[in-house]
């Protein structure tokens, strides 16, 4: 630990050289000639704004967790081996777990904490365990409502039905 | 209390020049309102709405944002706010890093505005700096950013990791799909 410190100190005190070096300077002036672009970077919130100046942490939070969320979803559809109906069925589910996720039961908000607080305990020697994993994949399942999944399974299914309709040559339903 | 020297280069005879790297202060953020605002709407630029008030209010307010500005002969050169605490890696999950949240150059620092750029490296030293915050932070120097849909040439040439916006993860019409761009730890 003492070790790494000192290493990060050392680090520290050659980057605070390099930004008074002319030397640096000119070469990092001659990658900004290549590049010949503007630099800017950072995202704006747009019409998302209110929210984020209301409660940055929170905002932030959610959009975590909302991230979280959709990326265990778009597994569990990719582990389901939809096939060409993987796209409808995530399209729907995107947009009703989302819609979710705005106002969740007491019983989910109860769930997606435990995942959110599961995710920031994460660090990079402790991977996600396979509880948390499952913690995760059980709040995707309770935020979709039984419908949800109908609707869901239904969307995949007419995909499948349009593209064999399509494969074969058959006269394609509205 | 930040106070940095800073080395750029003066577009007209490639001349460096020492330019000081500050903490943000409300004189950065009205040089930014009256200074380069019209030039910023006038060139159509991407940042043009910014508000860089509501920011420096921010890392007042809130002690994991920071905010610097590169200041040269009494004027605003560029301005940065930074994330330290919420933000990790999208490479390396669990690994926390230092997360540019806002970067922006003064329009006449600009190569599409202004050819040469009066000041060239002012971006290159935020950028820098950020790397610095990170390893203070313990964070090894890992930095993240979204750029500006005109900035990512620069980003790449600058040897960083690029993750492109995925269109899935697109939810709401007004959310923007830029893409991501990360620097690894340094090795120690």
């Amino acid at each position: 630990m003492a070790s790494q410190r000192s290493d990060d100190a050392q680090l520290a005190l050659d980057l605070m050289a390099q930004l008074q070096d002319p030397q640096w300077a000119l070469e990092a002036a001659q990658i900004e000639e290549e590049a010949h672009c503007d630099i800017s970077a950072g995202p704006e919130f747009g019409a998302r704004l209110g929210q984020f100046m209301a409660d940055p942490l929170s905002f932030h939070q959610f959009q975590r967790l909302r991230s979280l969320v959709l990326r265990e979803f778009r597994q569990l559809l990719t582990d389901g081996n939809l096939g060409v109906g993987t796209d409808a069925a995530w399209n729907v589910g995107k947009e009703r777990l989302v819609q979710r996720l705005k106002q969740p039961s007491p019983d989910i908000q109860a769930q997606l904490k435990l995942v959110l607080a599961e995710d920031l305990a994460t660090t990079e020697n402790e991977p996600r365990s396979a509880d948390a994993l499952a913690l995760l994949q059980q709040a995707v399942y309770a935020a979709l409502t039984p419908e949800d999944w109908d609707d869901i399974a239904t969307a995949a299914a007419n995909a499948v039905q349009q593209h064999v309709k399509r494969h074969i040559g058959l006269p394609q339903s509205a | 209390m930040v106070e940095l020297p800073v080395s750029l280069v003066r577009g007209q005879d490639q001349q460096s020049v020492e330019a000081r790297l500050l903490d943000l202060e409300p004189r950065h953020v009205a040089d930014f309102q009256s200074l380069w605002q019209a030039q910023l709407r006038q060139f159509s630029q991407a940042d043009k709405y910014w508000d860089w008030a509501f920011k420096e209010r921010l890392t007042i307010r809130d002690v994991n944002y920071e905010g610097y500005a590169v200041e040269y002969e009494g004027r605003t050169q560029g301005l940065m706010m930074l994330e330290t605490q919420w933000h990790s890696s999208q490479f390396y999950p669990g690994q926390r890093l230092v997360y540019v949240a806002a970067l922006s150059v003064a329009p006449w620092n600009r190569h599409p505005i202004q050819n040469p750029p009066q000041f060239k490296t002012v971006g290159s030293a935020l950028l820098s700096f950020s790397r610095l915050r990170s390893v203070e932070l313990g964070y090894g120097g890992r930095v993240g950013l979204h750029a500006l849909p005109g900035a990512t040439g620069f980003y790449e040439r600058k040897n960083m990791m690029r993750l492109d916006p995925d269109p899935d993860d697109r939810i709401d019409a007004d959310e923007e799909a830029l893409t991501y761009f990360e620097y690894p730890a340094l090795n120690r």
